[in-house]
């Protein structure tokens, strides 16, 4: 079962964890990419830092993050402006999600072919998410890299300036298993095995959230029945459960709900579903220290 | 009251039996059950226990094709008796069927009672437009006066002594305004006060630790939070003003009352009579949701307030006497 949370800072995760932050001061996401980055240095892994300026002033960035500048290896540290970064649908700003994974998965060889342990990445990632169209896409690759950090030695942390996005940036923020504590109400994010996790609670202010994500990301899983684990939702109200059930009906595909005894099975059990069913985790959640979160 | 002939009419009818003793609620329910099974139709029987056994002595074989329940633990809230009916009628699309529903007997406490007379009022509108012939039993013998009068006042038709004549005294509004009464409060009770979607997480929190000091199970700390954020929930899109919560133990329950500034539509709240199957769904199937879960729930409405108060067992709690 992957490790997943809400955290406080971008420090712990490793050897590796994909973490989405929302930040509305620079020098907040600065301070998370300056302490994402220095665990990747302890793990030798080859690192890139990207954003919208240029490499000049990217690298001055590193240079005055605390720990980062002065510290061996730091040289090594790549910075790329984020459309050289991004694979682009041809004539676009928006990202083609499947060459962009084809992408880092190359870099990923390339590094452990190098010695490196992996391949970690600090990304602003609001160029590639102001319009709809754009975040449309940036789900779906958010969701298929989740997929190969899942069982690969690759992460990022992807980080939203809230300032510019506005509500706009969660709809990002919750395809990561790691977030901030205020980037989003649920996150959904890859399992091995399964079509997808969900994690954290949905109601009525978030519904609209996570019907959206929900059209994003089905496609991108075809599993005939779709296994979701919610055993560590907390929460999901009777709307967000019809709307599941309604989609699965509209789309002819079967959702097994992975749960424990908490409310999802519970309202499952209340309303007349037709698509979904509900299943026991195949792990007991119950189970001293089973599926705990690390909250770094 | 004026005689009529008992006919199979078509869409819903509800009638109520004023019954004296065993041997003419047998020859009445039976027989009505035994009609309904030779012309075809799919029966639901929900009456008290020992009621459903004298059914099933004199149905004998017949009893088999019936759905028999037992009233007094699927009705011991009767806003969940709409659910249970609906979903029997939703079962056989394109099919008339026939309920035999006793939710009302000597015993019934005097606060599920209320909800009782709602819900035979409210009935009428709900299952209009429904190819149902529903059979209430009043135990004539042992029921007081005002009790028969409330069915005299919620039930178009009325049965007794072998006959069935149209009720004089049919007024369901009448019924609806006399039982919206206004409900106790708890001044000890706790309160959180919910002003925007976005503080539902935290009512939910706040219920979960409340539960946890009743020493809730897992399950029953699910449905606090289930109760909490759907009352709160329908009163946010109902009014789009705040909403009090508020949480108090009372006889062996929790209590959840949400307290707030608007009225429903028809200054009355009629559960649903069927499960809510899409994401947008009228503005009573929270109270579908809540209805499901809890023991009891309780509703006053004015022109300018709407109080619910859902009751959730703490435990074992024992049956209403018979």
């Amino acid at each position: 079962m992957r490790k997943q949370g809400v955290v406080a800072s971008a420090a712990g995760l490793v050897p590796f964890g994909h973490l989405g932050w929302g930040f509305r001061d620079r020098t907040d996401f600065l301070a998370r990419a300056a302490e994402y980055l220095a665990d990747g240095l302890e793990q030798n892994q080859l690192m890139a830092y990207i954003g919208n300026k240029s490499r000049e002033a990217l690298q001055a960035e590193l240079a005055e993050m605390p720990g980062i500048g002065d510290r061996p290896g730091s040289a090594g540290i790549q910075v790329i402006h984020v459309e050289e970064h991004y694979v682009f649908r041809p004539g676009s700003n928006v990202i083609d999600a499947e060459r962009c994974v084809t992408k880092y998965l190359w870099c990923a060889e390339q590094a452990i072919a190098n010695g490196y342990t992996g391949l970690r990445a600090v990304s602003d990632v609001t160029p590639v998410a102001r319009t709809p169209e754009q975040r449309h896409a940036l789900a779906a690759l958010e969701y298929l890299v989740d997929q190969k950090m899942a069982v690969l030695p690759v992460s990022a942390l992807c980080a939203y300036d809230t300032s510019e996005l506005g509500p706009a940036a969660a709809e990002l923020i919750c395809l990561h298993p790691f977030a901030a504590t205020n980037g989003s109400a649920f996150r959904l994010y890859a399992e091995p095995g399964l079509g997808f996790a969900l994690t954290g609670e949905i109601d009525a202010a978030s519904d609209e959230l996570f019907i959206t994500t929900l059209r994003r990301v089905w496609p991108l899983v075809t599993d005939d029945p779709l296994v979701i684990d919610v055993h560590r939702l907390e929460f999901i109200s009777h709307q967000a459960l019809l709307a599941l059930d309604q989609h699965a009906r509209a789309v002819g595909r079967r959702v097994v709900l992975r749960a424990g005894r908490g409310v999802p099975a519970r309202l499952a059990d209340l309303l007349d579903l037709t698509n979904v069913r509900v299943e026991p985790p195949v792990e007991d959640p119950d189970a001293p220290g089973a599926g705990s979160a690390p909250a770094p | 009251m004026s005689k009529t002939r008992c006919t199979e009419p078509s869409g819903f009818t509800h009638s109520a039996l004023f019954y004296r003793g065993a041997q003419d609620y047998v020859d009445a329910v039976a027989g009505f059950v035994i009609d309904g099974l030779g012309l075809g139709q799919p029966v639901l029987v929900a009456v008290p226990q020992d009621n459903l056994a004298l059914l099933r002595d004199a149905l004998g074989d017949a009893a088999a094709e019936v759905t028999m329940a037992d009233m007094t633990e699927v009705g011991r809230n009767p806003g969940r008796v709409f659910g249970l009916f609906g979903a029997f009628v939703g079962k056989h699309p394109g099919r008339r069927v026939r309920i035999v529903g006793e939710c009302i007997w000597p015993g019934r406490s005097a606060e599920r009672y209320p909800a009782c007379v709602k819900h035979e009022a409210s009935a009428n509108k709900a299952f209009g437009s429904r190819e149902l012939m529903a059979l209430c039993p009043y135990d004539a013998e042992r029921l007081d006066d005002d009790t028969l009068a409330d069915a005299r006042l919620t039930h178009p038709l009325v049965w007794q002594a072998g006959s069935v004549d149209h009720s004089g005294e049919y007024a369901p509004d009448v019924a609806l305004a006399r039982y919206n009464q206004p409900l106790p409060y708890n001044p000890g009770a706790i309160s959180y006060t919910v002003r925007k979607l976005a503080d539902l997480s935290g009512a939910r929190s706040f219920a979960s630790r409340y539960a946890g000091w009743h020493g809730l199970s897992r399950e029953g700390i699910a449905d606090l939070q289930l109760i909490a954020t759907e009352l709160a929930t329908n009163s946010l899109r109902r009014t789009g003003g705040a909403c009090r919560l508020a949480f108090w133990p009372h006889n062996g329950h929790l209590v959840c009352e949400a307290r707030d500034r608007g009225r429903f539509e028809n200054g009355s709240v009629t559960p649903r009579v069927t499960s809510p199957v899409t994401p947008h769904p009228p503005i009573d199937s929270e109270l579908f949701v809540v209805n499901a879960i809890a023991d009891l729930v309780r509703t006053h409405v004015t022109a300018g307030a709407t109080t619910i108060q859902a009751y959730l067992r703490l435990g074992q709690v024992p049956a209403e006497a018979r």
